[in-house]
């Protein structure tokens, strides 16, 4: 590293968080490239490199490189950032941060290589083998107890509502994962392993914690760095602590109640469908409540979304989030759910989320965060940041349009009949009509990842000390 | 027992988590706690310590 901190209380930690911030931003690449070239794939099938580099396999690399990679590594920064500020304390246990830091870049590691290899346990997010499940589960404990203590030593008397939403994202994320891998190695030595509970109860289990890893890691984790990092650069306080409060208790507990709406129309029990449904409904309104808490923030001091283009990544992200948190909804409604479930439509969905929501809010906090960390008045350019934002809203735009298209067009023609009752379209057809879409979407993502390569310069330059007048 | 509680689990969760909800919203908006609150809200700006 290049730093040599200028300005810093003795008392912060900051070298494990500049780790942590560095990292985020080399596994935010790496994803994103991932995530670019499973998009070429499906439009070019010819890119399919046999054995180790076809979809299949690369699939989980990318979703585990953006989520636990690029988003875990955020959470981990700009947690262990937000509880020592918050808390006026230095982050506890000495050198245990450090070992969540190398522990967690392992787990990735071992991870990514048994996918390229082929082993998995075959569980969407949950892909990793019993192994690294067990070493993550000993990182993710040092977490909890580095976190914990730094909470319990505070020398502030309350617990900011930043805190709480992260508390909440340690200790769920640790449950789902104990739940959802509770598997049998065939030997010790191996690799393979087959989990404990079978059929629709392991389906079941899986959609809980499928759906509370969207809950709790990318939802529930990010509002805490939208409590913290929106109202510092703002520099003004949340719009309604009040509310935040409402929010926190208000989405913990019915987001855990909405993973049913994974399984509609399957072998799980009709009253469990309608229960995952009723609740993803209700979670409209803490969402939006949470949404508006984040946006009003800036009441009185709109003229900082024009100025300011780091305020303008949090701000679309939010805004992001809003909309995200309103197609989720709609899509568990069970009739709407048959024609979006199965089609690209869920693609474009999740990427309004993480695109939209998890990645600008985590932009806006890496913008306000590197300058920070590394002794600079601000970061090299912001007229780079207004590009960043631009080049990745546009990006986002073009890939959610296209999957929203692309994805309606595929469910209908799988619903079609004819006059005699048989199926209009075979399944390849619906596969050679999706193509142009499938090329658009690719083209949102190179413009995804291009803003992100903007960022790593702007960041360099950052990190460098060069400064330049905006 | 248990039979009842799985007969009438619906009815048990609307109303507990109902209340909850209530409760909690009564708790928040108490009168008299807006400065408490308002002084929460400011934790994050007050540390200027070492910027």
């Amino acid at each position: 590293m290049t730093s040599e901190v200028t300005h810093t209380n003795p008392n912060y930690n900051y070298d494990v968080v500049r780790l942590f911030t560095l990292a985020t931003i080399f596994w935010g690449v790496v994803g994103f490239a991932a995530g670019v070239f499973i998009a070429l794939q499906m439009a070019f099938p010819e890119l399919n490199i046999e054995p180790y580099l076809n979809f299949g396999r690369l699939r989980p690399v990318h979703t585990s490189a953006v989520i636990f990679a690029f988003g875990g590594n955020a959470l981990f920064a700009t947690s262990y950032y937000v509880v020592q500020r918050t808390c006026h304390a230095r982050l506890w246990g000495g050198n245990l941060p450090l070992f969540t830091f190398f522990g967690y870049q392992l787990v990735i590691v071992m991870a990514a290589l048994g996918y390229v290899l082929g082993v998995t346990q075959g569980k969407e997010y949950a892909e990793p083998e019993w192994y690294v499940d067990l070493w993550l589960t000993i990182v993710w404990v040092a977490y909890l107890a580095v976190y914990m203590g730094t909470l319990i030593t505070r020398k502030e008397k309350h617990i900011y509502v930043a805190n709480w939403f992260y508390l909440s994202f340690i200790i769920t994320v640790a449950v789902l994962h104990l739940g959802n891998n509770i598997s049998i190695p065939v030997d010790l030595l191996g690799a393979k392993s087959y989990s404990a509970p079978a059929g629709v109860q392991s389906a079941m289990i899986q959609w809980w914690y499928g759906h509370n890893a969207v809950g709790f890691f990318l939802t529930a984790g990010f509002l805490g760095m939208m409590y913290y990092f929106i109202p510092k650069r703002a520099e003004r306080p949340v719009y309604s602590y009040r509310l935040s409060i409402l929010h926190f208790w208000s989405l913990i507990f019915i987001y855990i109640w909405a993973g049913p709406h994974h399984l509609h129309y399957t072998a799980l029990p009709d009253w469990a469908q309608t229960l995952g449904m009723t609740f993803s409904i209700i979670l409209w309104m803490p969402s939006w409540g949470g949404m508006i808490n984040g946006m009003m923030t800036l009441s009185g001091a709109w003229n900082k979304l024009r100025e300011d283009p780091v305020i303008r990544f949090m701000i679309i992200g939010v805004a992001f989030y809003g909309m995200s948190t309103f197609e989720g909804p709609l899509m568990s409604i069970k009739a709407v759910n048959s024609l979006s479930h199965y089609t690209d439509w869920t693609i474009g969905h999740v990427h309004s989320g993480a695109l939209g929501w998890v990645g600008f809010i985590t932009f806006g906090a890496l913008y306000y965060l590197v300058p920070k960390l590394w002794g600079r008045e601000e970061v090299y350019s912001l007229k780079l940041v207004n590009l960043h934002l631009w080049v990745a809203t546009l990006g986002i735009v073009l890939y959610i349009a296209a999957m929203w298209v692309s994805g309606i067009m595929q469910g209908l023609m799988w619903r079609s009949y004819d006059e005699m009752g048989f199926l209009q379209y075979s399944f390849v057809e619906s596969v050679m009509a999706m193509h142009p879409f499938y090329v658009i979407r690719a083209l949102g993502g190179v413009l995804y990842l291009s803003g992100a390569l903007i960022m790593v310069y702007n960041f360099w330059r950052t990190i460098r000390g060069d400064a330049r007048v905006n | 027992m248990i039979d009842w509680v799985s007969q009438h689990a619906g009815v048990i969760g609307l109303l507990f988590f109902f209340s909850f909800f209530v409760l909690a919203a009564l708790w928040i908006y108490r009168p008299g706690s807006k400065k408490n609150y308002q002084e929460q809200a400011n934790i994050p700006l007050k540390e200027e310590d070492d910027e």
